[in-house]
């Protein structure tokens, strides 16, 4: 399972390829984000973590991701790199990473049988919800922008 | 349908449009030159990780809704959850749907069924050198639908179709929809007849801008019958927009087409409205889920930007300028035609379903060795002649076996294993197959009310000379 932000090299130029990339990172974000608000809320109807594998390696990666987005200054190799932090932060603003970071590691840790209650959880389930629908807004603000900034061929 | 499995269906569109992807990619690169392949290749690899991705997230949550019993697959959370996977897995599309169309070798580009189907849908002959430069189609980079006509020959349309979409005539109603928003069947230009529509009724650009819509819509569901709305619904969530007006004088008029605030046809109506007013049977309202949040967006509370009462008035004018909204589709028919085609085989004419007393008097002839009358024999004949299908009657059985399977159907297809070769190869030739029998049904049917029409117009030539010499 890839555990960090895909980067890609953009060919060529042009604005249009430029908002598919951050389309296409604020939905890898957004997905990330909603499998955290499923695990919660599976978790908190009382399913077992042992029938959640798949949800909660998604949510262990998704921590990874946090961290790497969590740099207050990131140093990136190429314009490219910039583009997880640029939609990460256009579209989150009352989820900062570190407050994102420390809600899916106290998710991770119900996983591992520390005491979590219900009402939590939901609670968690809420927040990345809401994050989730706020990065996909943002996914398909940038495409409805690329479509608007398309060549024809 | 219910909304679970409607929901369902919409997760097996997106498994269906990465393996259309793969298989689209695969033809591309069996005709392109050694570079091209070479970044062909290279997509392949990206789609079909995406396709992992995508289809393992599915799988998290339907394990969790699978855990929790019965209740798991009507709790609204996790079907939230499962819409959003869709939507954000096919906004994933669009990097690798971008970048491969300039590797595209220029044979797998525009398919010419397609624009055959728009000629048809808009009334117009494909011997006519005038409607030959009426309509053509383009391929689009982007994943989203739109139309535009030439400034300096307003007659003109362009449909512009992304490359995944001209890989399934599931999709083409779209195409008849863009086409609707220039040309009425028969080739009478719309913009002209909005401008009118606009002056009469004093419609801001807001209110002709859901004109535009909706009359598009009823070109389209007209032509596709229950296809359309079908269609509209499953893809209204996809995208936020679903499409944009591009032509110099678009929809909500070129002021609005700002780059900071850009001009959605959703911002003009939602599709949520949109199918309601097509009120289509084979659509119920309760069976949409409210997770495809297909109803206005972008504001708390939102309203419709035209109230209810003024976009029925508008469906009324739209129905009265096309002459009347049913498609006139009769049910047992399309089921017939959706099990044939869920075999799948291509299907261009059926028999017709014969009346029980002409069945009756044919055995009696066998028996006793009679001649039936002049009348009886057109009868008789009627029951071994195929009727040619219509475009509205293959969309719609294509589209029933795309809406209409049951929960278990639908998670099964969301099981494949996408790492196994075979199984991905097997997923992939399964669709591929769907949707060449589906293009082959559409063409094959078309060829065949084509020489009906010639038969029938050869009789009425004929008639009035076969007339005359009998009275000479």
């Amino acid at each position: 399972m890839t555990a960090v932000v895909e980067n890609q090299p953009i060919l060529g130029t042009g604005q249009q390829i430029e908002y598919v990339h951050q389309a296409e990172t604020a939905a890898l974000l957004s997905g990330f984000a909603s499998n955290a608000a499923s695990l919660c809320h599976a978790l908190s109807r009382g399913v077992k973590p042992e029938d959640l594998q798949l949800l909660i390696e998604r949510t262990e990666a998704f921590s990874k991701v946090i961290v790497q987005l969590d740099m207050s200054e990131p140093r990136p190799r190429t314009y490219s790199d910039l583009i997880p932090f640029q939609v990460w932060r256009e579209s989150t603003d009352s989820h900062d990473s570190g407050e994102t970071g420390g809600k899916v590691n106290e998710i991770l840790g119900a996983v591992k049988g520390r005491e979590l209650d219900g009402d939590k959880l939901d609670e968690a389930a809420r927040y990345f919800r809401t994050l989730a629908a706020k990065l996909a807004e943002r996914g398909q603000t940038s495409l409805f922008l690329a479509a608007q900034d398309s060549p024809r061929s | 349908m219910d909304q679970t499995t409607l929901l369902l269906s919409g997760l097996v569109d997106v498994r269906d449009r990465h393996l259309r992807a793969l298989s689209g990619i695969d033809e591309a690169a069996l005709v392109a030159s050694p570079a091209p392949r070479q970044f062909l290749n290279v997509y392949r690899d990206s789609v079909r990780n995406r396709l992992h991705w995508y289809l393992s997230s599915c799988w998290g949550i339907l394990d969790a809704m699978a855990a929790m019993g019965e209740d798991g697959w009507t709790d609204s959370f996790l079907l939230a959850d499962l819409a959003s996977e869709a939507t954000s897995n096919f906004v994933r599309l669009a990097g690798p749907h971008l970048e491969l169309s300039r590797y595209l070798p220029p044979s797998s580009r525009v398919r010419e069924d397609l624009t055959y189907l728009l000629f048809r849908a808009g009334g117009l002959s494909l011997l006519s050198r005038t409607h030959e430069r009426l309509v053509s189609v383009v391929i689009e980079r982007g994943v989203e639908w739109s139309s535009r006509s030439d400034e300096a020959a307003r007659s003109a349309v362009a449909v512009s179709v992304p490359w995944l979409e001209t890989l399934t005539p599931l999709r083409w109603p779209f195409a008849v929809h863009e086409l609707g928003h220039y040309l009425l069947p028969g080739g009478d230009p719309v913009p002209e007849l909005i401008d009118e529509l606009q002056d009469d009724h004093r419609w801001g650009h807001v209110e002709r801008g859901a004109f535009a819509e909706i009359l598009a819509d009823a070109v389209a569901a007209r032509y596709c019958g229950p296809a359309f709305a079908q269609a509209l619904a499953r893809e209204g969530y996809l995208v936020v927009s679903l499409g944009l007006n591009r032509s110099g004088r678009s929809a909500a008029g070129p002021e609005s087409l700002s780059v900071q605030q850009p001009a959605a046809r959703d911002d003009y109506i939602s599709v949520r409205r949109r199918l309601e007013l097509l009120a289509c049977p084979e659509l119920p309202m309760e069976a949409l889920p409210p997770a495809w949040n297909l109803g206005p967006r972008g504001k708390e509370a939102a309203k419709e930007p035209v109230p209810d009462e003024v976009t029925v008035e508008m469906r009324d004018i739209a129905l009265g300028l096309i002459d009347g909204g049913s498609s006139g589709l009769d049910s047992t028919c399309i089921g017939r035609v959706a099990v044939l085609m869920d075999q799948p085989e291509p299907v261009a004419a059926l028999t017709p379903v014969p009346d029980r007393g002409l069945v009756e008097r044919l055995e009696m002839i066998l028996r006793n060795d009679d001649s039936p009358s002049e009348a009886e024999a057109g009868g008789l004949i009627g029951l071994v002649v195929q009727e040619a299908l219509t475009d509205a009657q293959i969309f719609s059985a294509a589209w029933r076996n795309e809406v209409g399977k049951d929960r278990e159907a639908y998670v099964s297809a969301l099981r494949i294993d996408p790492d196994d070769d075979e199984q991905l190869s097997s997923a992939i030739t399964e669709v591929a197959t769907r949707d060449t029998w589906l293009a082959q049904s559409l063409q094959s049917a078309a060829v065949h009310r084509w020489l009906n029409d010639c038969r029938q117009l050869k009789e009425d030539f004929s008639a009035p000379i076969r007339t005359r010499s009998l009275g000479e």
